[in-house]
Order: C-alpha cells, then structure tokens, then sequence
C-alpha cells in the first residue's frame, strides 16, 4: 500500500483544525478588505494617494482605479437574442520524454467558432505542429511556445471572420504571457509573437478576451494594501485574493468595475493595448462564484463589457450547475491530445523510420518497467 | 452498380461469438439493429460476418451537465450531434464467415484481433452470405436479447436486400427455415413468430 494511512490520520486531525483558523482569519480578512474598499470608493483622493504610493514602489503588481467607482456593481444586461460571433483557442501538447521509443514533441491548436442564436453548427478548426527534432524544447518553454501558437491561430483566425456581427475572441486563462524563467530561450521572440497577435485583434477591432476560472491573483488587495501604506502577510499566508472581496459584493451574474494594471507588460505597452480586467460573479444566491475577464483597455468601454458580460453568462448558464463558458470547454476538448492520440503520433513516426531504414527503437528499461502496471 | 465501402468502426474487443465495435458519431450513418456487417481479417485470412444485436450511444459528464440546462440552443445541440467525438459502441454477434467464395454458417475458427475494421455489408454481401439459411440457427442462439426482436428486423432488412437484387421469395423461405429450426420448442415459435408477424415481410 502505498500511502501510510495510519501516519495520515493523525495529521488529517491536525490539518481540519488548521483549515478552520485559515478559514476564521480568511473571513475576518475578506470584511475589513470590503470596508475598506467602500471606503476608498467614496474617497476623492483615491487616485492621487495610489499615484504616491506607486511612485516608491512603482514595480508592485496591483489594480489601477479607471473612470468608475472602484466598488461599481454592473447588474446582468438584458440579453437580447442577438447574435454575437465567439471564437475560442485552446491548445495542449505532447512533451518530449527520453523514456519513450522516439522523443518529439507537439503542439496542437484548436478554434472553435460559434455564431450565438443562429442555429449553425459551431465551426471547429484544428492546427497540429511537429517539433523540430534537433531542437526539443523544455516543459517550460513548450508551455509559453503553445500559449504562443494559440494566440496567432486566434488572431488569425478571428481576423479572416465576418465582422458583420459583434466578435470576441475568447482564450482560457490570462491575456498575459508568463515568461519570466530565467533560463528560457527565445522568450523575447515569443513574446513578440504573442504580442503581435494579440495587436492583429486590436487592429481588426476584436477585444482579445482572458476567462479565468477560480483566479487566484490579487491585484485589488495589493492596491488597498498600498492605500492602506504596508503590506498585509497575514493575507497571503491565508491564501487571500481578489474573490474574496468580490464574492461579497457581486450578486449572481453581476459584475465589477472594470480596473486598469499595474504590470510589467502594461507598462511596456501602449495605452489602447494595455489589459484591464473585471470580475464576474456566475454562481447562484449564497454560492457565489467568482470568475476574472482580460480586456484589452480599448474594449473596456461599458458597450463592450455589457455585450461580453451578457454572452459570457449565457456561455455560462449552458453547463447548468457547474457554470463555465461552453465554448471554453469546447475549444479545451478539440484541442486535448490524448493518451491514444500520442501513441498514433509515436506509431506513424516509428513507421517513417523503418520506411527510412531505421530500426525502431525501444522505450527506456524504466518505462517498460512502469507500463507492466502497480500493484 | 457496386455500393462504396467505408469502415464504420474499429473492433475493441471480441470473444469466439461476438465482438464490440466503437465508431464515432460524424464520420458515419450508425449501423442499424439487426443489419450485417464484415469483418475482414486480412489476406488469406477468413473474412467474418456478423449481424448488430445492440447499439450504445456512450453519454459523457459533459453531455450530462448540458442536458442537465434548462434552455439548449441550436448551435448546442448541432455541435454535440454533429461535431463532438461521442463514441458509439455496437456489439455485433457472429453468424458465420467467408473462406474465398466458400461461404460457411458457423462460428469463426478465431476472433478479429483489436482495432480491426469493421465494414457494412452491400446487398450483393448480403445475398451472397445469407443465399443458404444455415446463419439463422445461429441467431437463434443468441440469448441475451429476445431472438425474435432481432430476427423480425434483420429479415426485414435482408428480404429488402434480396428484394432490390432480383429474389421476392428469400423472406419466404428465411421464415419456413425459422419454423423448422423451432418446430421442438412451440413456445420459442410462437414468440419469434408474433415479432416477425409485426415485421410486415410479405
């Protein structure tokens, strides 16, 4: 057996006790971060003292007050059944391995288009890229060049769509690229790529747009933590972030002000480009879920929010009790290379070796070992 | 004119009498209940017939949660009909298999191995396979489905074959065999005749 249930016991005993306090100091946490946030609201000298605190610490990552209220509750627009054209990218991965017969690497992109309330059936275009063998990237590195390659087939894609009809061009998870492992080659080409895509939407005038189910960044609480002039550790060690305030505030299907960013990246870009984001509440009454939304600041208007904050909802309501955007989902599981998938990829390369005079090779002594199962 | 061929599905698993095909839902028509299929084995190997005795339409957590909404949309459902990769799963029952042109009525000497691909038969396979009656005692046999269901759809569907290829006597005939195959038990005669009754052959 190879977990020692008997040791687990004890510690279990331990670690709901812990979970409580966490719980206790979470809540006491997220009502004076609320009133605080009230309180800032109100104050007229909000944006001044912000600009003042950031000018010693200019590199804090934390959210920037826009036109609005920083406590502003949009209720659900009406949703007309207009139609609105949704497009969406996702992308996985086949991560070399020695341990295998052959080590490659793939990357494959997904799109998947769907024209709301026009009865069509959704458009799904998939893009499957081989690696170069002579230059394997790392797990790291492979992760930033799939988030690459997912945003230009987005770009590319939502660029060449009718824009007859309002569009958005959904991506699961941020806006942002991470990039910043020390050792990553290339990232600097990456990133331009990146960035260029997400420039092509702006220059077709389709808001690029980050989903982030369940985030966990903290930019709010990091501005009222510099309003408040210290840091709060008690916050962190809690695991404290922006839902928490927001899950208090924000009714079902409503959402916040929409906040400018403090960032790295914003700082390097241009006005119209920088991202801004606001939070969405999905969840039902006394079970508030709260989910976060990246836009470029050129979008950030109210027209634009309102149109993505009601098609963003009614993705929603699709998964019933579990509320995630479908079309999310969807472009997840057209671009999902599975365990079989792989082992047809490995087999057709195999096959192109023998084809070239190659004896196939075999997996690692450990892999075998590991295939013969666990008992 | 000869029909065009195309797999419906790969084989996953199979015993001595039968076999569980998956095939995926856009590619192609799904097989009926009691329509044949083909199994080729590969060259100089036997090629294995069989008739469908079941179809599954595998469900998902996904399809579950949607069904689960209140109000689905169109593009929803066309996109789960049309684009999602559901599997369909088929069981299909063995009932004889061709060595050559030399067509036998008995179960095959071994399985398909996994993944092989499962063909639908034209109506010149179908007539040539099921000319000789022999197969339907294999049908008979089948007991984890009411034998007469399954007979009453696949002579409807075989007497249409026959039909279209120049023989209007063949469900005749498939019906006086099916008498003398049951003509020790009247019980499993009246059963199998009621349900072929319902299937309008004449």
């Amino acid at each position: 057996m190879p977990v020692n249930y008997e040791q687990l016991r004890t510690q279990m005993k331990d670690a709901g006790k812990t979970l409580r306090l966490r719980h206790d100091a979470f809540s006491r946490a997220a009502e004076q971060y609320e009133k605080q946030l009230l309180a800032e609201a109100g104050s007229g000298t909000l944006r001044e003292r912000l600009e003042t605190a950031l000018a010693d610490k200019s590199e804090t990552r934390c959210a920037l007050p826009m036109t609005e209220a920083i406590d502003a509750v949009h209720p659900l627009p009406p949703m007309p059944p207009v139609q609105i054209r949704l497009l969406a990218c996702d992308g996985s991965q086949i991560s070399p391995s020695r341990h295998d017969e052959i080590s490659f690497g793939l990357i494959n992109a997904a799109v998947i288009e769907i024209i709301t309330h026009s009865g069509k059936t959704p458009r799904i275009i998939t893009r499957t890229k081989l690696l170069p063998f002579d230059d394997l990237p790392s797990e790291n590195l492979l992760g930033v060049q799939r988030d690459a390659a997912e945003k230009r087939f987005l770009a590319e894609t939502a660029a060449a769509a009718g824009k007859e009809i309002p569009v958005f061009a959904l991506c699961d998870g941020p806006l942002e690229l991470f990039t910043d492992t020390p050792d990553m080659k290339d990232q600097d080409l990456l990133k331009a790529e990146y960035l260029e895509a997400l420039s092509q939407l702006a220059r077709s005038r389709i808001p690029a747009v980050g989903y982030i189910d369940r985030p966990r960044s903290d930019p709010v609480l990091r501005m009222l933590d510099l309003l408040r002039g210290k840091g709060d550790k008690e916050s962190k060690n809690i695991g404290a972030d922006d839902s928490m305030i927001f899950s208090r505030l924000l009714g079902p299907g409503e959402r916040s002000a929409i906040f400018g960013m403090n960032s790295r990246l914003n700082r390097e870009l241009n006005d119209e480009m920088k991202l801004c984001f606001f939070y969405l509440n999905i969840g039902k009454a006394g079970r508030p879920y709260i989910c976060r939304v990246e836009l470029p600041a050129w979008a950030a208007d109210e027209t634009i929010a309102d149109m993505l904050h009601g098609v963003l909802i009614e993705q929603c309501r699709i998964l019933g009790g579990h509320p995630y955007p479908f079309i999310l989902h969807r472009a997840h599981e057209c671009a999902v290379v599975t365990f079989a998938e792989k082992e047809e990829v490995k087999s057709m390369l195999l096959r192109e070796m023998a084809a070239n005079g190659l004896t196939p090779p075999e997996k690692s002594n450990k892999q075998i070992a590991k295939d013969l199962g666990i008992r | 004119m000869e029909e065009k061929y195309s797999y419906i599905g790969r084989m996953l698993s199979a015993n001595s009498r039968e076999c569980v095909v998956s095939a995926l839902t856009p590619q192609n028509e799904i097989p009926a209940f009691g329509s044949m299929l083909r199994i080729p084995m590969g060259e100089g190997q036997p090629e294995i017939y069989g008739v469908v005795t079941d179809v599954t339409l595998e469900e998902d957590g996904f399809l579950r949660q949607i069904a689960g909404s209140a109000d689905i949309s169109e593009e929803v459902i066309r996109d789960a009909q049309e684009n999602r990769n559901v599997p369909i799963v088929i069981r299909v029952a063995f009932i004889g298999y061709m060595e050559g042109d030399k067509v036998l009525h008995l179960l095959p000497p071994r399985p398909p191995v996994t993944l092989t691909e499962i063909y639908p038969c034209t109506n010149r396979d179908i007539c040539e396979f099921t000319r000789k009656l022999g197969y339907l005692r294999l049908l008979l046999n089948i007991t984890n489905l009411p034998a007469g269901e399954l007979l009453a759809v696949h002579l409807r569907l075989t007497a249409k074959a026959h039909v279209q290829m120049g023989d209007s006597d063949w469900a005749q005939r498939a019906v006086e065999e099916i008498m003398e195959l049951l003509s020790g038990s009247p019980d499993g005669l009246i059963a199998v005749m009621g349900a072929i009754g319902d299937a309008e052959l004449f």
